[in-house]
């Protein structure tokens, strides 16, 4: 929804994402402007959609460290977070980090591990940090998780509780790819897999610059009331049991000024909330058992909220 | 594909302007019937034709040659005398025009002649075949022609011979089908879909089916008789009454005839011009009276009756305007009249005092002071049928308090009491009893009369031409009228309101002559044209001291106010009055002549109770008129605000550049959008809307889009305003500029 040309840093690395993955563009944007605002992305879809290529894509457009967790249910949290083991050679402790000493991690299947394993990662993911033996380890910046969750499995499956997927900054759907596009993917399927070429085009470095510079982005007084009468709207809709939280106020809000800073542009308009509010918002909201039993699903009553919520066309009189 | 999506478009768009032509065809077919336009065949080709050059889109400078070609040799073919290859046609056909124009300029539309008519005729269908176009391509809706079709139909079936039965099926049969393919096609360019053979028939079966059941219900369901019977005497008797007018619909018989002795039977319209007057009011126009009520019709027994002579231009009175006579005012006016059938008699104002009569070839008339039969005679041949003549006269009106005085015969010779209250002895009584229960609470001549007059106007009585029987061989006509067939027309009221005064010992009269005719402008100064269908008869009641006063019985007819209530007057008019009454010798011929101009307005002053109700009333109806008209103009004026809004708002904007300046400016341009019916919903982003107005303004540089950025760098960014507004407030001139358009 925006006009204007993206920024042309951002740009290249969404491309180079674009060589692996076809016509997956949005989604690959998203997982930029997570990625911007220091934020994880929960993907919720099926196995084989190319969900793993597009971190592994990202990662190495950015030239980071690319780790991957595959989540069991008899997984550990020292397998996630790493292990201290006795070299007997030199008589000590030797901290072996887990995968989660990344910058760009993939934690497939979030959902079929225990609670215990779970929450190793998602106090990665909140405090930047982990606690081993006692000693606490500050991750490596950027540190950006992409956790997927297959939906059409409930057996077995240890469902993240509301309360921690309110940590990760955005949750979205790959989807399948349209027939076109799958035609393309198997026309590129017979050569070598184009992500082994794949060039870095952006240095870690320069990524914690921009990061900064999402910070900085403008967001005016009329945009953050539009943003929190958004998430209030969440908690006194008809079919919420639980809206967003004012830690999706923030979310939306960072999500937007790291998407206005794609769009090369220094301040948040509405339309990019409105663009991300789906995405931020509705996996932080629970619905009521009747809203449910209707039929009804975040997404609509997301939908619904900014159709009904007013953009603000007028400053407003302090 | 492509080219059978287009082919498919084009059927569609064929079918619609087909049943578009149809919906007009039904137009013209009550028109082939109900008027004297023939050859119906050459206006549906040009019908057909002018639907064909706007479905083809053919460029306009293109169409207006092909339709104005055919309507020129349309024309050429049924009017002109001459061939097609003797090009003098052509002259003949401009010089026709410039004559129709100048007519028109004139405002003579009487005499428009026919084949410039139909000149004007193939404009109205081709302006109306631009208005289907319009509907079906650009509206996509034809909801509007569709029900003034039906409306039309209905209001032909129900006031005109016309009988639209079928019509008015073929047409909602049509018409929902139009509706519903038009609706279907509104459908498709909104949701910009192309026409297809499985769209269209998915929308076909189910429109097919609705328009085939709505119209099986329709036909089939039990329908209520007609509440109202007939409408139209009731509406054309109260239309006539009320405006006083009596042409058109109103009148009488074919023409004037001089045997009354046999009354009944119908009669039809004649048109024929009987005589144009140059006078500056309307008023009736007498020919003679009869006083003879056999129980058929009407005689003269003693057939003579005086005589009295005048000379061309002789002044028959010593009277000024300004006399003051008991009971009645003057006003002097002057008639000239040109007539077109030729009579013996010579048709004179009333009620009136005749001044003088000049006519170039006669020199004397003859004025039958018993049948009041005016003619005119020339020394050397005799008896003369006028053409042209001129008559100064004195139209009067009757004081109502003054008439209402009489109450009995005496005073009242007596010559004139046995002729004029004569009846046939076997006059049946039920008649006496009437006129008693009808005059029963009054006890003046005047309000009995007026009684009686009313008591035509009730709804028993209808007033037609058609279908009136004669009295059967035993049967009093009046008796008949009265009782039985309670139809009738002029005639009928006026022989039943004199047989009934008579029966009460009032002395009435048989009065026969014209109404007051068509009146048009020429130059300035009406012109009434009287026909054959003004032929006329109506009552005249003798008050002592006054004379004969004329009463109007029948119905739908009104003779124009000709009684005030001197009541009502001013003082000085009132004493004035007195004086008249009083002292009779003070008629002072020497008082100077006031103008009738003056004259009338003194009348209008000194109208009675009722026309000074009806004077509020023109008032009020006048201020109801003028205030409707001034709404109407408003509310146009509002509802195009769209047009010259904006350029209100630029001039208020021109040097303005206020910390507000920018918001305001953008706000009207989204108010101004919405008034266009491009609507920002409440929850979409300025940029959406942008893009959106963009497209629907087709702008080829995005203006809108660019504006709105403009306007987010203000609002969002916390940009300076004034700085803002004053890069862009060309482009939003130009934007509110387009949303007039």
């Amino acid at each position: 929804m925006t006009y204007e040309g993206k920024h042309p840093k951002l740009n290249e690395v969404i491309h180079n994402i674009e060589k692996v993955i076809i016509g997956k563009r949005d989604i690959a944007e998203l997982s930029v402007v997570a990625l911007l605002a220091g934020g994880h992305v929960l993907l919720e879809d099926v196995p084989g959609v190319g969900k793993t290529m597009m971190v592994r894509a990202l990662a190495k457009s950015i030239s980071a460290d690319f780790k991957r967790i595959q989540f069991t249910p008899d997984l550990l949290p020292s397998d996630v977070t790493g292990v201290s083991i006795y070299n007997p050679k030199e008589q000590e402790f030797v901290f072996r980090p887990g995968p989660i000493m990344g910058n760009i991690i993939l934690a497939d299947e979030i959902n079929r591990t225990s609670p215990k394993t779970q929450s190793a990662l998602l106090e990665g993911m909140e405090e930047a940090s982990v606690t081993i033996d006692g000693v606490t380890r500050v991750l490596e910046q950027p540190f950006f998780v992409m956790a997927t969750q297959n939906p059409i499995e409930y057996e077995g499956t240890y469902p993240l509780p509301e309360a921690q997927l309110d940590r990760f900054l955005l949750k979205m759907k790959m989807g399948y790819p349209d027939i076109y596009e799958e035609m393309e993917v198997l026309n590129r399927a017979r050569l070598v897999p184009p992500i082994e070429n794949l060039a870095p085009v952006m240095s870690l470095v320069e990524l914690r610059g921009l990061q900064q510079e999402a910070k900085s982005i403008i967001v005016d007084d009329t945009i953050k009331h539009y943003i929190v009468e958004m998430t209030q709207r969440t908690r006194n809709h008809r079919s919420v049991y639980l809206g967003a939280s004012p830690r999706g106020s923030i979310a939306l809000m960072k999500a937007s000024q790291s998407y206005a800073l794609l769009c090369n542009r220094d301040y948040v308009l509405p339309d990019d909330v409105q663009y991300l509010a789906p995405f931020v918002l509705s996996h932080r909201l629970i619905l009521k058992s009747e809203a449910k039993y209707e039929g009804i699903t975040a997404e609509q009553v997301v939908a619904e909220i900014i159709e009904n919520n007013p953009v603000p066309v007028k400053r407003a009189v302090n | 594909m492509i080219q059978r999506k287009s082919l498919l478009e084009s059927l569609f768009k064929v079918v619609l302007y087909g049943f578009g032509g149809l919906l007009l065809w039904e137009w013209l077919q009550p028109v082939n019937q109900l008027t004297d336009t023939d050859n119906m065949g050459m206006f549906i080709v040009f019908m057909c034709l002018s639907l064909l050059t706007y479905f083809l889109r053919v460029h306009w400078v293109v169409r207006i040659l092909i339709l104005m070609g055919y309507m020129t040799l349309a024309i050429q073919y049924l009017y002109s005398q001459l061939s097609l290859f003797d090009l003098a046609w052509i002259g003949e056909l401009m010089g026709d025009m410039k004559l129709n124009i100048s007519r028109i300029m004139e405002a003579d539309w009487m005499l428009l002649t026919n084949s410039f008519r139909t000149w004007l005729f193939f404009i109205l269908i081709w302006l109306i075949s631009y208005l289907i176009h319009y509907w079906v391509t650009i509206r996509r809706n034809i909801f509007l022609f569709f029900l003034l079709t039906i409306v039309f139909l209905a209001v032909l079936d129900t006031f005109t011979p016309y009988d639209a039965d079928n019509s008015i099926i073929r047409v909602m049969i049509i018409g929902l089908v139009v509706l519903g393919l038009l609706a279907y096609s509104r459908l498709f360019e909104h949701e910009k879909l192309t026409v297809s053979m499985d769209g269209l028939r998915r929308w076909l079966i189910p429109l097919s089916i609705m328009v085939l059941a709505s119209g099986t219900i329709g036909f089939a369901a039990p329908k209520l008789q007609p509440q109202w019977p007939d409408p139209v005497p009731f509406i054309t008797s109260y239309a006539n009454k009320s405006s006083g007018d009596s042409n058109g619909a109103g009148s009488k018989r074919v023409g004037y005839g001089e045997n009354d002795t046999k009354l009944g039977g119908s009669i039809s319209d004649d048109q024929t011009v009987v005589f144009y007057a140059d006078a500056s009011t309307r008023h009736y126009w007498k020919v003679e009276n009869k006083s003879h009520y056999t129980g058929k019709g009407w005689t003269m027994l003693d057939n003579h009756g005086e005589l009295t002579e005048y000379d061309n231009d002789q002044d028959i009175v010593n009277l000024t305007s300004a006399a003051a006579l008991p009971g009645m005012r003057l006003q002097e006016l002057k008639a000239s009249v040109k007539m077109e059938q030729f009579y013996n008699h010579v048709p004179y104002p009333t009620p009136s005092i005749l001044q003088r009569v000049s006519a170039d070839d006669a020199d004397q008339y003859m004025f039958n002071d018993s049948t009041n039969l005016l003619t005119a005679q020339s020394k050397s041949w005799g008896r003369l049928k006028l053409t042209d003549y001129e008559i100064d006269y004195f139209l009067t009106t009757f004081d109502r308090n003054y008439l209402r005085k009489v109450t009995s015969a005496n005073n009242i010779p007596e010559n004139i009491m046995n002729t004029y209250t004569q009846l046939p002895r076997n006059l049946p009584e039920r008649i006496r009893n009437l006129a008693e229960k009808i005059t029963s609470t009054q006890d003046n001549w005047y309000d009995k009369a007026k009684a009686i007059e009313n008591h035509f106007d009730g709804p028993e009585f209808v007033y037609d031409k058609q279908d009136i029987p004669y009295p059967e061989e035993r049967q009093d006509y009046v008796d008949q009228f009265l009782f039985e067939t309670l139809r009738g027309y002029c005639d009928n009221f006026s022989t039943a309101m004199v047989v009934l005064l008579r029966s009460l010992d009032i002395p009435a009269r048989w009065a026969k002559g014209y109404s007051d005719g068509v009146a048009t402008i020429k130059n300035g100064e009406s012109i009434y044209m009287i026909t054959n269908n003004n032929a006329h008869s109506w009552v005249e009641v003798y008050f002592p001291e006054v004379g004969w006063v004329p009463f109007e019985p029948t119905k739908g007819f009104n003779n124009t106010n000709r009684f005030y209530d001197a009541s009502v007057n001013t003082q000085a008019n009132m004493n004035d009055h007195d004086a008249a009454i009083t002292t009779p010798e003070k008629r002072e011929p020497s008082q100077p002549v006031k103008k009738p101009l003056e004259e009338v307005d003194q009348t209008n002053q000194r109208t009675n109770s009722k026309s000074v109700d009806i004077s509020w009333k023109v008032l009020l109806r006048n201020i109801a008129i003028g205030l409707g008209v001034v709404s109407i103009l408003t509310f146009l004026f509002y509802q195009s605000r769209r047009k010259w809004l904006p350029y209100v708002f630029i001039t208020r904007y021109k040097g303005k550049n206020s910390t507000d300046t920018f918001t305001n400016a953008y706000h009207v341009l989204l108010k101004q959008l919405n008034r266009a019916g491009v609507q920002r919903r409440e929850g979409q982003t300025l940029r959406e809307y942008a893009v959106y107005v963009d497209t629907v303004y087709s702008m080829a540089n995005n203006n809108m889009l660019k504006l709105t950025e403009g306007y987010e760098r203000f609002l969002y960014r916390g940009d300076q305003e004034k700085q803002v507004w004053k890069q862009y407030q060309e482009l939003w001139e130009n934007l509110i500029k387009e949303t007039t358009s």
